[in-house]
């Protein structure tokens, strides 16, 4: 399958990545060289791993990896964490929650399969600007809030 | 110089498109409309993190064939120029401008690295993948400059805004009036980004669009001037347009007039109308362009704020209204914009004889075909036409995914190649909202009657090798249709 193929090698990158990242972390620690600068870029990126993931499965699962489905993944993964922590306020946004992990894998994958099935999407005329690849977002954060709403409700 | 000028206005088009969503959900989820809190908190959360999203958005529109690995690279970059610039000086916050700055080298670059070819980088996707790598690596260099160099940045943008704020409504005016006659170019979401995105400061949030969705009360004067203009100037333009049209005519014209003023209305989306007498008559443009001028100018005057998230149609008025300071007032304002535009553009149309939609010579009577208005006929394909119902328009029709296309004689998608001067001819083709934009290897190989009789509206030849066709706000969908054929 080739939306398959070009998961793998999606993933692979990112893995690259994430790994470029923590060595710049881990060699500006004070027990290494002690550069704070290095420590700060390797934890921009280690920190927001799970908005990457969800770029980049949304990107990968997509017709012909078109963007409009890596903007509605980082959409969809910023409602469903916020709107699942609004919901319970148990639910930690802390970057080591898996809660991150599990919204941005079903971020991406929502918003890979959303653009597949609605960026063709004609509307009526008066609407005709939010057609096509612009509709994905929309009709993606939509989805997104159903999704926060059961994570909210079930999340322990 | 003026085709990169476009490009970067196209890139910064893509990221508008998730306005709408983060509007919605705020607006909708406040006490004062829906009440559900966790609603509004998501709309919160992407309002909040709206220049990651530019600089996601940016990437992917200057990316070519709209790559979504730019995005990907361009998300990462981000994050290291902010955290790296926040290492060196805590206060740096790179926020929009750093982000339109990142969207824009990010995308650059991929394009150039990604069109090369690499061996031996197949496993994870070759070129691109390296294009991914190569971004952030120099993002982790460049973060240094950017660390040094931002607060000198932000200073001179805060010294902009501060004389800008102190030309009080004249400013709004001027900006009113150059965000209208930059739009045959393309060029007004350039200005439109500074004023919404990054003018003044409230709470950490940046530029009047932004700052008046987070409850800044003095944000919004340079976008209420825009909703008289939009709901009801346009629209008595419109009228006057349909009033004008030689009897016979008067029919087909009121049906595409009438929905174009009916979007104008709603959604605050005017090119369809705009289109109509921008070329046939450059003056009554200028004119329009004058009086949004003067809307912005008085409503910035009276201490009218208000916004939208997309545009200034009844939809955004209505989620916004309270928020809105004095905003009924624009209701009034708008009225006296009606019967400006209707009495000017019926008159101008009659005295000059302006050859407005349905006052053609050469008609041959069949209807839509000399005369043209966007997606009213471009929006079905030539051949599938007599199968599309018309009372079916106003309802959302979803094309399941793999079956469009094929079934077709000849596509719109072929006739407008072949209108183009072929696949050959098209060195690059992409859509912005209602235009085509190209690059041709020969300009004259361009077929205008043939474009026009396929539902275009208009030509624009910027130089030697970009044009632009304005086609509607099917331009998107079309240009994938072209590029299936090519």
């Amino acid at each position: 399958m080739q939306a398959s193929g070009t998961l793998v090698k999606v993933s692979i990158l990112m893995g690259v990545v994430f790994l470029a990242a923590a060595i710049l972390y881990w060699i500006g620690l004070p027990g290494a060289l002690d550069v704070p600068f290095l420590v700060s870029v390797g934890y921009g990126v280690l920190s927001n791993y799970a908005a990457i993931l969800a770029v980049g499965i949304a990107v990968a699962l997509a017709h012909e990896s078109q963007g409009a489905a890596g903007l509605a993944a980082f959409v969809a993964y910023e409602v469903i964490i916020q709107g699942a922590s609004a919901i319970n306020k148990s639910v930690s946004l802390d970057d080591k929650s898996a809660l991150l992990l599990v919204a941005g894998l079903i971020a991406g994958a929502l918003a890979g399969y959303m653009y597949n099935r609605f960026y063709r999407t004609k509307l009526p005329t008066w609407l005709g600007f939010f057609g096509g690849r612009r509709f994905v977002p929309i009709v993606t954060g939509f989805a997104a809030l159903f999704i926060a709403l059961v994570i909210g409700h079930t999340w322990h | 110089m003026l085709g990169q000028l476009q490009r970067i206005g196209k890139a910064l088009m893509l990221p508008i498109a998730v306005l709408p969503i983060a509007g919605l959900l705020l607006r909708l989820g406040q006490p004062d409309t829906l009440n559900i809190p966790f609603m509004a908190a998501a709309g919160n959360a992407i309002l909040n993190y709206l220049p990651l999203l530019f600089a996601i958005g940016i990437a992917v529109g200057f990316a070519k064939d709209n790559h979504g690995l730019a995005g990907l690279a361009s998300l990462v970059s981000f994050e290291i120029l902010s955290y790296g610039a926040k290492a060196i000086d805590a206060s740096n916050d790179l926020s929009y401008l750093g982000a339109i700055v990142t969207g824009l080298w990010t995308g650059w670059l991929f394009n150039r690295v990604s069109r090369r070819e690499v061996k031996g980088l197949d496993f994870m996707g070759g070129s691109k993948a390296l294009a991914v790598i190569l971004i952030a690596l120099v993002s982790v260099v460049l973060a240094i400059p950017f660390g040094y160099g931002w607060p000198y940045v932000q200073d001179a943008f805060n010294q902009l805004g501060v004389w800008l704020g102190e030309t009080g409504a004249i400013g709004a005016g001027l900006y009113g009036l150059f965000n209208r006659l930059l739009i045959p170019f393309g060029l007004h979401h350039v200005i439109n980004t500074y004023i919404w995105f990054v003018y003044g400061t409230y709470h950490g949030q940046h530029g009047d669009l932004t700052r008046f969705l987070a409850g800044d009360p003095t944000a919004g004067g340079y976008m209420a001037g825009f909703f008289p203009i939009m709901m009801f100037g346009l629209p008595g333009a419109a009228l006057a347009m349909i009033l004008t049209a030689k009897p016979e005519r008067r029919k087909v014209v009121a049906g595409v007039m009438g929905s174009a003023a009916f979007t104008a209305l709603l959604t605050g989306v005017t090119e369809p109308i705009e289109f109509a007498f921008m070329f046939l008559a450059p003056f009554l443009f200028v004119l329009h362009a004058v009086l949004t001028g003067v809307s912005l100018f008085v409503c910035y005057l009276l201490g009218i704020r208000d916004g939208f998230t997309f545009s200034a149609g009844l939809i955004d008025y209505v989620l916004n209204r309270n928020h809105a300071t004095h905003g009924y007032w624009l209701i009034p304002i708008g009225v006296a914009f009606f019967i400006i535009y209707f009495v000017t553009f019926y008159f101008a149309i009659k005295i000059w004889d302006i050859k407005t939609p349905g006052r053609d010579e050469g008609d041959d009577g069949s209807g839509a075909s000399s005369f043209i208005l966007d997606e009213y006929q471009a929006g079905r394909p030539a051949v599938a036409a007599a199968a599309a119902a018309p009372s079916a328009g106003y309802r959302a029709a979803f094309t399941p995914p793999n079956t469009g296309g094929e079934e077709r004689p000849r596509s719109q998608g072929q006739a407008y190649v072949q209108a183009l001067g072929g696949a050959d001819n098209i060195l690059e083709i992409e859509a912005c909202t209602t235009r085509l934009r190209l690059k041709v290897k020969e300009m004259t190989k361009l077929d205008e009657a043939e474009l026009k009789k396929l539902g275009a509206s208009g030509v624009i030849r910027l130089d030697a090798h970009n044009a632009q066709v304005v086609v509607g706000t099917i331009a998107d969908l079309l240009v994938d249709e072209i590029k299936e054929t090519m």
